[in-house]
């Protein structure tokens, strides 16, 4: 019993722990915003017009406790700007 | 005008049927109709919990269906009268429900009886969805443990955006239920506290039920663990109950129990 004393954290707390951040990260899904889907389409019609891309990700994202949207631009082979 | 209160949990195996069986029979003890109908298509089994598995005529789809009426379907408790019973479809799939059908059934059960609960199907597909659409409550059945807890905050998260409640600018209220609970192994700081799984779910809790090896004792025999009156999951059944029927019954701390103090006692008379 006094061995218990000396271990850092108990399992249950580990669970408490974990579970927090599971759940938070869950919570703040990938679309979560409910203007998401627009957003990102009318960004990409933006960025297509000016440069040519294979891909563009727009993307919420928790940094710690700070909320970010992220946008990924995955630009084509060879880049080329449009006049 | 009943209630219509969903169980649900996300992950299955943590006692959902059981709880809808026991709380059922509960309710119909507090004098109250009470009508429980088993939404998990395919793979019937409150019938069983209930010792009910041997009248089943029809099934709840079949009344969806226009094939049979409530009154030719629904099954009277041999131990309450004030409980009846609607049994899930064996022979059909999922896939089969759908809402309009699942919200003219409900409407009728509404208006015949005080409470209505539906045992859902585990996990967040279609027929957990249908379960959840027209519902005015849903009581959320987790076991202290971390992949139950996980599951359940998701299909709280469905619940919230999915029912009919909801989408009509009102709440669906929510309660909790803690199964299984082992108080020896929260007080040595192996199993989460109540507290803490209330802080993460962030709902109200209606009770707390112990880890109790009764209660497969009593499903074996088709008796719900409620008329076990020396058993303490029981116990724990018949004050939730009690506290869905509004009245006031203080929350046990089942978490510092005496049965540890209690088990050597008795230990001393072997």
């Amino acid at each position: 019993m006094l061995f218990d004393w000396f271990k850092d954290k108990k399992s249950a707390t580990i669970a408490r722990d974990r579970l927090t951040i599971a759940i938070m990260s869950d919570r703040h899904g990938l679309n979560d915003y409910p203007f998401m889907d627009v957003m990102k389409s009318e960004i990409v019609e933006v960025v297509k017009k000016y440069i040519d891309v294979r891909n563009i990700d727009v993307r919420k994202e928790l940094v710690g406790d700070i909320e970010a949207i992220s946008i990924d631009v995955e630009l084509a082979n060879s880049l080329r700007f449009k006049a | 005008m009943g209630i219509v209160i969903a169980v649900i949990s996300g992950k299955g195996g943590v006692g959902k049927t059981t709880a809808t069986a026991n709380l059922g029979l509960g309710i119909a003890m507090n004098d109250k109709s009470c009508m429980v109908v088993d939404f998990d298509i395919g793979q019937r089994n409150l019938d069983m919990i209930l010792g009910l598995e041997n009248r089943v005529v029809y099934d709840m789809v079949q009344v969806m269906d226009g094939e049979a009426t409530v009154k030719q379907a629904r099954i009277r408790s041999k131990v309450n009268e004030n409980l009846s019973f609607l049994a899930a479809s064996q022979s059909k799939d999922k896939t089969v429900l759908r809402s309009a059908k699942v919200e003219k059934l409900i409407k009728e059960l509404k208006s015949k009886y005080d409470y209505v609960l539906l045992d859902s199907p585990a996990g967040i597909e279609s027929g957990f969805e249908h379960t959840i659409e027209f519902a005015d409550a849903a009581i959320i059945v987790v076991n202290p443990e971390v992949s139950s807890i996980r599951d359940a905050d998701r299909a709280i998260g469905i619940l919230d955006s999915k029912s009919q409640k909801v989408k009509n600018g009102e709440e669906v209220a929510k309660y909790l239920i803690i199964n299984r609970i082992s108080a020896e192994m929260v007080q040595n700081g192996e199993m989460l506290r109540s507290e803490d799984i209330l802080e993460i779910l962030s709902i109200k809790l209606v009770g707390k039920i112990p880890e109790d090896r009764g209660v497969i004792d009593a499903s074996n025999q088709g008796k719900p663990i409620i008329l076990d009156k020396n058993s303490i999951a029981g116990q724990a059944y018949t004050r939730i109950s009690a506290r869905l029927c509004g009245k006031k019954v203080e929350m046990k701390n089942i978490e510092i129990s005496d049965s540890s103090l209690f088990k050597r006692i008795k230990g001393i008379f072997r």
